[in-house]
């Protein structure tokens, strides 16, 4: 009897790791097909439509999961895709698309290797290199082939390199981001200041003026916090002009030295800091975990004078403007290193299609019909009216335009109003007209954040040199830089 | 020949009664494994079946959503040079070594105080087991507040205290008295996740409370009239009294403290604001568990997080054994 349950067991242990495992599918398995496209080897597909595949009066259920909150109120994102189902699903009595809200990507990830929905989903940029390359997202490529023109051009041009991993499209454009350094207008001109610093030298020089300390000698005011709220990594190669990954594709950094450079310009920060005030590395960061725990609230470090110059994602400006417009207060991008040329970075969330969504055609229908510009132009509205930006150039110039006009006018107060409205129109050129860099989009992508991290934080606290960190780091990354060359974008208009 | 009748019948009655018993047993034995069977499919399906895929993927590339290839013992060697799992076991193992006895000593004094006869003990007992129930989540913020070097209410006490030592005493000191950076000097960081721990020690406290209210009081009244104190009481009654719950304390300390995760997780959430899970200052908060979830979930390397699981599950394996045999030597289980 013991024998035949151990066997039963035993069985019953085998036949589960055979049918369970990764949901039996394999990198090349296609997904299976509706009428009006074809499938051939390794995801590609051929003969794309745009138009909803014949399907005899049966409904295609489309499942697409988002981020955010399940709340409707106030323009809240999950407010703005359900009116968008609403709308597609009249439109498309073929395919009935339900929104999901609050799936985070880790919701995703374990779904898909279960086996099951969704078949559309947000995603975080830097998650797409990785997803693609194990087969978990669906190749786009032919889709964004026979798109219309009108919907691919539409697109801020340098978005779309988030999209792309080795010359294919995983991911479709959402929201974008970008960092805007806010400073004091007042505060700067109080340290004889009468503009806001052109280059890194002047940044420095700037960040010295502003600097402010108690009597008792412990910090009144921080001129900037150059990795507060983080060591952006995005960011700071587009300041100092240089690159993660050289254009063959495999030498990891491009340029040893500017990146190294970079570190030694943010410890110099910190050198000052020890120098001119007394105060270490230590009590900087004492410093910075205290104002970062306040940011985007009323007590914001640059609302409250703790901080004279701090960098944040653009969205900040709406809560400023809001919480405090009587205080005076600017934005422009970090100075760049040379000066002269305004490079900014570029992040965003991306939506994707399920690799094993049984219907990749509908989903596209979906997927394009919910990034299309119009679309994009309804959400710009954003959540209480403040603005949101998405990778449209409608859109952008809606929020610039008209659209802005009426945000303004909707504000508690002219004045809050006025200020929102030269906000959104500098952020809409800034994210219209310079030039935006994003983290290459290579298959080791978060493994190298991780390593940027690490090691730069050992150069800040002064336990590495910069190039000791830089040398650190290609011997973590360039191995996974030899194994998976990559590929730049180069974008072409249709 | 009635002898032999009998004899025979005799046989066919005691196999008979045998058949029926054995056909009894087996009905009995199925019908337990029926009323048992919600409780084994739950053991096959959540427990065997992931322990398994885990063996089978530690030897594989898996990386959630390909088929896996087999890739031998190519998991195990990246395994012994990753730098990462070094610094994840150091930081385990002064979580194991320092964190785990503080914890367990704090709870025991917590159930010394809870066992104490005064006015108002319910309340007290209370107000020391509340901490408890807070989820993980929320004690990491709060005392990411109670700890902040600059308004924390510790360090604000610390710097009272420090205050009123007079300035030649601080003058005479071979370093500068100061307040530590709790949260952001790597040198301090461990320790925050261990007072936290304190704080939130209600749990095995109670246990302790229930071990320390089973010591019979004839123990304690014989010793009292031999003349022993309170401190050789408590060492010579009470400790070996309770020695059973403390080794089981112990060795299921050394097993969850090896799978330290949430606080620490919590913890690099709110202090290091990246796309990746972070690992604290300078990593010093980097634990083994917190590398694995990096490993499997940030990177994808699904397979080389499984062999990180076995492997922990070894060492696991191998500390508690170590821990049962030598804590056995110590423990006593007479009552009488």
């Amino acid at each position: 009897m013991k024998k035949l349950i151990a066997l039963l067991l035993a069985a019953i242990m085998v036949l589960g790791l055979v049918a369970c495992g990764p949901a039996g599918q394999t990198e090349s398995q296609p997904p299976k097909q509706t009428e009006g496209s074809k499938q051939t080897e390794g995801n590609q597909q051929t003969d794309k439509s745009t138009e909803p595949p014949q399907q005899d009066g049966e409904v295609v259920e489309i499942t697409i999961w988002h981020q955010f909150g399940e709340s409707v109120e106030n323009g809240a994102p999950h407010m703005y895709y359900t009116q968008w189902a609403e709308k597609f699903n009249a439109e498309h009595p073929n395919i009935h698309v339900t929104i999901v809200p609050a799936k985070t990507a880790v919701d995703a990830q374990t779904a898909i290797a279960g086996g099951s929905t969704p078949d559309i989903f947000m995603n975080q940029w830097n998650n797409a290199p990785t997803w693609a390359e194990s087969g978990a997202i669906l190749d786009l490529t032919p889709y964004y082939d026979a798109a219309p023109a009108e919907w691919f051009n539409d697109f801020v041009p340098n978005v779309l390199a988030l999209c792309n991993f080795n010359g294919k499209y995983y991911s479709v454009p959402n929201s974008i981001t970008t960092t805007v350094m806010f400073y004091r207008d007042d505060i700067l001109a109080d340290c004889g200041w009468d503009h806001y610093p052109a280059d890194t030298d002047e940044l420095l020089q700037c960040i010295k003026d502003t600097t402010l300390a108690n009597e008792d000698g412990s910090i009144a005011r921080l001129g900037l916090l150059p990795n507060m709220p983080w060591f952006d990594t995005v960011m700071m190669p587009a300041v100092f002009n240089t690159q993660w990954i050289a254009d063959d594709g495999v030498t990891v950094p491009a340029d040893k030295e500017a990146v190294a450079y970079m570190f030694e310009w943010i410890q110099s920060v910190y050198k000052l800091y020890e120098d001119e005030f007394g105060w270490d590395y230590m009590t900087i960061q004492d410093f910075a975990s205290t104002v970062s725990g306040n940011r985007a609230t009323a007590s914001d470090p640059i609302l409250s004078g703790e901080l004279a110059m701090r960098w944040n994602s653009e969205n900040l400006a709406a809560t400023l403007a809001k919480l405090a417009p009587d205080v005076d207060w600017g934005m422009g991008l970090f100075p760049n290193v040379t000066g002269g040329t305004e490079m900014a970075m570029l992040g965003g969330n991306v939506w994707e299609i399920n690799a094993r969504t049984e219907h990749p055609d509908e989903a596209w229908i979906a997927l394009q019909s919910l990034t299309s510009p119009e679309t994009a132009v309804e959400f710009a509205l954003g959540e209480n009216n403040n603005g949101a930006f998405y990778a449209h150039k409608q859109a952008l110039a809606a929020l610039a335009g008209d659209l802005g006009e009426q945000i303004a006018a909707a504000k508690e107060t002219p004045e809050e109003g006025a200020r929102v409205k030269e906000n959104l129109e500098y952020l809409c050129d800034v994210f219209a007209n310079v030039h935006l860099q994003s983290f290459p989009t290579c298959s080791y992508v978060n493994e190298y954040i991780a390593a940027l991290n690490d090691y730069s934080a050992l150069v800040f606290d002064g336990t590495m040199t910069p190039m000791e960190a830089v040398e650190a780091i290609i011997d973590v990354i360039q191995p996974l830089a030899e194994e998976h060359p990559y590929i730049p974008y180069e974008y072409h208009e249709k | 020949m009635a002898k032999a009748l009998s004899n025979s019948e005799g046989k066919k009655n005691t196999l008979t009664t045998k058949r029926k018993k054995s056909r009894q047993k087996r009905r009995f034995f199925w019908t337990g494994l029926a009323f048992a069977s919600p409780w084994i499919i739950g053991f096959i399906l959540f427990k065997i079946y992931p322990i398994c895929s885990a063996i089978y993927y530690s030897f594989t590339d898996f990386n959630m959503f390909r088929t896996p290839n087999f890739v031998v013992l190519q998991n195990f060697t990246n395994l012994v040079q990753d730098k990462n799992v070094i610094k994840s076991l150091e930081n385990t193992a002064y979580m194991v070594i320092i964190g785990l006895p503080i914890m367990l000593a704090f709870s025991m004094l917590m159930s010394v105080v809870m066992n104490m006869k005064a006015k108002g003990m319910p309340l007290v007992r209370t107000i020391l087991y509340i901490p408890a129930v807070v989820p993980s989540m929320a004690s990491a913020l709060l005392f990411l507040w109670v700890m902040n070097s600059r308004y924390g209410i510790v360090n604000q006490f610390i710097n009272q205290v420090i205050a009123l030592i007079p300035g030649f005493i601080k003058d005479a000191l071979p370093f500068t008295l100061k307040a530590p950076s709790w949260i952001n000097d790597p040198k301090w960081t461990k320790m925050t996740l261990i007072i936290m721990g304190c704080w939130g020690c209600g749990g095995t406290a109670v246990i302790g409370l229930a071990a320390l209210r089973g010591v019979p009081t004839q123990f304690y009244e014989a010793a009292e009239l031999d003349g022993a104190s309170r401190w050789t009481r408590f060492w010579h009654i009470t400790i070996p009294m309770i020695s059973p719950t403390i080794q089981f304390q112990f060795i299921m300390g050394i097993i969850n403290t090896f799978q330290y995760f949430t606080q620490a997780y919590m913890f690099n959430m709110f202090t290091t604001t990246s796309q990746v899970t972070g690992g604290g200052p300078q990593n010093s908060l980097l634990f083994y568990a917190i590398n694995l979830y990096r490993e499997a979930f940030d990177f994808l390397h699904m397979g080389y997080a499984c062999a990180l699981g076995l492997v922990l599950f070894m060492i696991v394996l191998v500390v508690t054994f170590i821990a049962m045999r030598v804590s056995d030597k110590m423990v006593s289980y007479d009552v009488e």
